[in-house]
C-alpha cells in the first residue's frame, strides 16, 4: 500500500505562550522547532515544512508576512501515521503587557516585593458563577496550604531584592544601555513574576507618571485578562472552524492559564470575545458553532462584565462548546504555574460545570521539580471529565539547571532518552500519548524518588544562587551607589560654580573637598 | 551604621540580607493598607457553595440544545483514513467528514443552469485580488473550478428541487469552512440575485 493511497490527515495545533517579550511568531517558531525536530527523529519518516505568508506585505518590511492564522503547515508522511498535515496556530498575547518604561519598573519591583500579600481570590458573586466552579484542594489544611505558598512568595520576594541589588543593576544597565539581552535564567524568574502581576491587575497601565489606563479600546475598565483572553478564545474558534479531523492545545507557563481559562469560558461569555461579523461567521456554517440556547435554560440575570456580552447578540445566544471541543484531542500544559494560582487565586483559573468534553480527551501536565514555575496539579479533577479532563501528571528532567530548565521542555536535548518531544510527535501523529512518559532516564513519576531528589536539588540551587547573589550583591551595590553618590557631588559642585562665579576661586564654598582629599 | 565584622564584604552581605527581609514586609504591608484591594466582586464563601453545587449532574447545567460531548474519542477516530488496493484508485473517495454542507429547497434552474452560473460566480471571485485577501487565501490559489460539490435533486413539485451543497477542500490549502464562508457570503447572494431568494430556501439539517 503506497501512501499515496491514504487520505491526509489533518490535524490543527494550538501553541500558547507564557508571559515574556516574545514577538508575534517567536514562540511558535521555537516550539515548531522542537516538534519538527522530534518529528524528523521518527524512523522512515519523510517531512515537508510550509510556511503560509500573507499575499501583501508592509513596504520597506524586513521580514515577511505570516497568516495569522495556520502560518505553519507540516507535511508527514510516517511508517506508522500515515500522511498528515499539521497545521500550527499561534495565541499571542504578549503585546496586552504594559508596555516599557520606567514608571512600569519600579511599579513592577514594588508590586513583587508586596506579591505575598496580595489578596485571594476564592470566589465570586456575578451571576455567571453559578456555573463555575473553583479547583478543589487536595487533602490537608486550606489555610496552610494558602500560608505555606504565601511564605514561598515572601521569600520569592526576598530573592527578587537580592537579584535587584545585584545581577538586577548590571543587567538592567546593559540591556538599557547597551542593548546586551537579558540572561535567560533572570529573564524567566523576572517573567515569571510579570505574568503573575499581569494576571491579577484590573487595569492596564502606561507610562509616564502619574501613569494613565492603557486599556485595549475593546476592554475598557475590564482587567487585561480578558484581552488575553480574548485571544485565545478566537483561536480556539478559528481552529474549530478550520475541521480539522483532531486539535490539540500546547500551552507553556503562564499561557496554561490562559488556556485553561480559554478551555473553560462559558458558552454564554463567549459572545463577548468577539465581533459581530466573525460571530455570525461561526453561526452561519452548516453545522453552526453558536446560536440559540436549549429551550429552557434560563440565562444569567443581571450586570455581569469580564467581558460584558455585546449588544448585538440575542439574550438567548451562546457558543456550542461542545461542538467547538468536538474534535480537540488533549490539552498539554508544561511548566505551568496553574496549581499556585488554585492556592491563591482560585477563582481565577476556576472550571466550567458545562459539559463540553468528549470522554477520552486527555490533558497531560508536565512538570520539573527544578522548574519553580511548574508543580503537580492535584486540585483539578474534582469536575466530571465531560466538564473539565482529568490532568495526567508527568514528571520530566527538562534541563539541568535551575529556572533555565523552565524553557527547555520541548527542547531538551535528546540523548538515549525519548524526550518530550518525541512523545508530543508521536502524539500529535497517532493520537496515541503512551510515549508521555516515554522510556529512559529523565522521566518519573509525582511523589516518587526521583521527584523528591530533583526537588531536593532544587532548593540547594536555590541556596546557592542565593549566597552567590548576595556576595555578587554585596560588591556590585556598594559599587554603584558610591559611583552615584560621587556623580551627585561632582553635579552639585558644577552646578553651585555656575550660580556662584566666587566659588570657582575656593571650590570649599560649593561643598567640594580641595584636590587630592575626593 | 554599625559595621559587627572586619571585613566590609561581610557588613554589606549582612545588609542585603537584612534588606531582603525587611523590604518585602514594608512593601507588602504598605500595599495591602493602602493599594491592594480585593474584586468587587469576590466572595469568600463562594467555593463552599460551588462544591456543594458540583454534587449535581453537570450536564444538567448544559445550555447546549445538542449534547454532543456524549461521543466518546475511539481509537478509530485517530487512526489515519486508509482507502486500499484497487479501491482507493477505482471508487470516488466519499465526503470527508470534515466537509461543510448546506441544504436548500427552491425553484431552482436545471443543473446546468445552475452550474454555469455557479462557475462564473467563482471564477470572478477567484480573479479578484481583494477577495483573496479578504479571506487569507494562500498565494497561487486559483482552482479553476468553483470546489464546491452542487447536487440538484427533483422534487414533488417544481418549487420543491433540493440543492446540496458540499465543500470539496479535502487536505487542500483553503479549509472547509473558509469554502462554505466563500459560498455563503460571495456566491450565494449573486446567485440569489440571478434566480430569486425563494430559490434558495435553507434546510435545517438533522444531526
Amino acid at each position: 500500500m503506497s501512501a499515496a493511497s491514504t487520505r491526509e490527515n489533518r490535524i490543527g495545533v494550538v501553541v500558547v505562550h507564557g508571559i515574556g517579550e516574545q514577538r508575534r511568531f517567536e514562540h511558535l517558531d521555537g516550539q515548531v522547532r522542537a516538534l519538527v525536530a522530534a518529528l524528523a527523529a521518527r524512523p522512515g519518516v519523510r517531512l515537508t515544512v510550509e510556511i503560509t505568508s500573507a499575499p501583501d506585505a508592509q513596504f520597506h518590511a524586513s521580514q515577511d508576512t505570516w497568516l495569522a492564522s495556520g502560518p505553519v503547515r507540516v507535511h508527514v508522511v510516517d511508517p506508522d501515521a500515515g500522511r498528515c498535515v499539521l497545521e500550527f496556530h499561534e495565541v499571542w498575547w504578549a503585546d496586552v503587557n504594559e508596555p516599557y518604561s520606567l514608571i512600569k519598573q519600579l511599579r513592577f519591583w514594588a508590586w513583587s516585593l508586596a506579591l505575598w500579600t496580595y489578596p485571594g481570590k476564592f470566589g465570586s458573586t456575578r451571576p455567571s458563577a453559578r456555573a463555575r466552579q473553583t479547583p478543589s484542594t487536595p487533602k490537608g489544611n486550606l489555610t496552610l496550604r494558602a500560608l505555606s505558598i504565601r511564605v514561598r512568595l515572601f521569600l520569592v520576594a526576598a530573592v527578587a531584592v537580592v537579584v535587584a541589588a545585584s545581577v538586577g543593576i548590571i543587567s538592567f544597565l546593559a540591556e538599557r544601555l547597551l542593548k546586551i539581552k537579558t540572561p535567560r535564567v533572570l529573564e524567566t524568574f523576572v517573567n515569571y513574576l510579570a505574568g503573575v502581576k499581569l494576571y491579577n491587575q484590573k487595569e492596564r497601565m502606561g507610562g509616564g507618571l502619574p501613569a494613565a489606563e492603557q486599556d485595549f479600546l475593546d476592554t475598557i475598565g475590564e482587567p487585561p485578562r480578558v484581552s488575553v483572553r480574548r485571544r485565545m478564545i478566537r483561536v480556539l474558534m478559528q481552529v474549530a472552524m478550520a475541521s480539522y479531523d483532531r486539535w490539540y492545545v500546547l500551552a507553556h507557563s503562564l499561557g496554561s492559564v490562559v488556556a485553561f481559562n480559554g478551555l473553560m469560558e462559558l458558552a454564554y461569555k463567549w459572545p463577548g470575545y468577539f465581533d459581530q461579523k466573525s460571530w455570525a461567521q461561526a453561526g452561519a456554517l452548516a453545522d453552526p458553532l453558536v446560536g440559540a440556547a436549549r429551550a429552557g435554560w434560563a440565562a444569567p440575570e443581571g450586570w455581569d462584565p469580564a467581558p460584558v456580552r455585546p449588544v448585538w447578540v440575542a439574550a438567548e445566544e451562546i457558543a456550542y462548546r461542545s461542538r467547538i471541543f468536538h474534535n480537540l484531542r488533549g490539552v498539554l500544559t508544561f511548566g505551568s504555574p496553574l496549581e499556585k494560582f488554585a492556592a491563591l487565586w482560585p477563582y481565577r483559573v476556576a472550571l466550567a460545570m458545562e459539559p463540553a468534553f468528549r470522554d477520552g480527551t486527555e490533558w497531560i501536565n508536565v512538570y520539573d521539580p527544578m522548574d519553580p514555575v511548574s508543580g503537580v496539579l492535584r486540585s483539578f479533577d474534582q469536575a466530571k471529565n465531560y466538564c473539565c479532563p482529568r490532568p495526567r501528571n508527568v514528571g520530566y528532567a527538562a534541563g539541568p539547571l535551575l529556572l533555565l530548565s523552565h524553557l527547555q521542555y520541548l527542547k531538551s536535548p535528546r540523548g538515549k532518552r525519548k524526550t518530550l518531544g518525541d512523545g508530543v510527535a508521536e502524539w500529535l501523529l497517532t493520537g496515541d500519548s503512551a510515549q508521555i512518559p516515554g522510556e529512559g532516564p529523565g522521566w518519573f513519576k509525582p511523589y516518587g524518588l526521583q521527584h523528591y531528589l530533583r526537588g531536593t536539588l532544587a532548593w540547594c540551587s536555590w541556596v546557592l544562587i542565593v549566597a552567590v547573589l548576595l556576595v555578587a550583591g554585596a560588591i556590585v551595590f556598594p559599587t554603584i551607589t558610591q559611583a552615584l553618590g560621587k556623580s551627585v557631588r561632582a553635579l552639585r559642585v558644577h552646578v553651585c560654580e555656575m550660580v556662584r562665579p566666587d566659588a570657582a576661586a575656593d571650590p570649599r564654598r560649593c561643598g567640594s573637598a580641595p584636590s587630592g582629599e575626593d | 551604621m554599625p559595621q559587627p565584622f572586619v571585613l566590609p564584604l561581610a557588613n554589606h552581605v549582612v545588609a542585603l540580607l537584612i534588606a531582603a527581609a525587611v523590604l518585602p514586609v514594608l512593601f507588602g504591608v504598605c500595599a495591602r493598607a493602602f493599594f491592594f484591594r480585593r474584586d468587587a466582586d469576590d466572595a469568600r464563601r463562594a467555593p463552599q457553595a460551588a462544591q456543594a453545587r458540583a454534587a449535581l449532574d453537570a450536564a444538567q447545567l448544559s445550555p447546549e440544545p445538542e449534547e454532543r460531548f456524549r461521543q466518546p474519542w475511539t481509537a478509530q477516530d485517530s487512526a489515519t483514513p486508509v482507502a486500499t488496493g484497487a479501491a482507493a484508485e477505482a471508487a470516488e473517495p466519499a465526503p470527508a467528514p470534515t466537509e461543510r454542507r448546506a441544504v436548500y429547497v427552491g425553484r431552482l434552474p436545471d443543473a446546468r443552469t445552475f452550474g454555469t452560473a455557479l462557475e462564473s460566480r467563482w471564477r470572478r471571485f477567484i480573479a479578484d485580488p481583494r477577495q483573496h485577501a479578504r479571506y487569507g487565501l494562500p498565494r497561487g490559489y486559483a482552482p479553476t473550478l468553483a470546489p464546491l460539490n452542487a447536487a440538484l435533486a427533483a422534487g414533488a413539485t417544481p418549487e420543491a428541487v433540493t440543492l446540496t451543497v458540499t465543500t470539496r477542500a479535502g487536505s487542500g490549502e483553503v479549509s472547509s469552512a473558509q469554502l462554505m464562508q466563500i459560498w455563503e457570503q460571495e456566491l450565494l447572494p449573486g446567485l440569489q440575485e440571478q434566480f430569486g431568494t425563494e430559490a434558495f430556501r435553507r434546510v435545517p439539517e438533522e444531526r
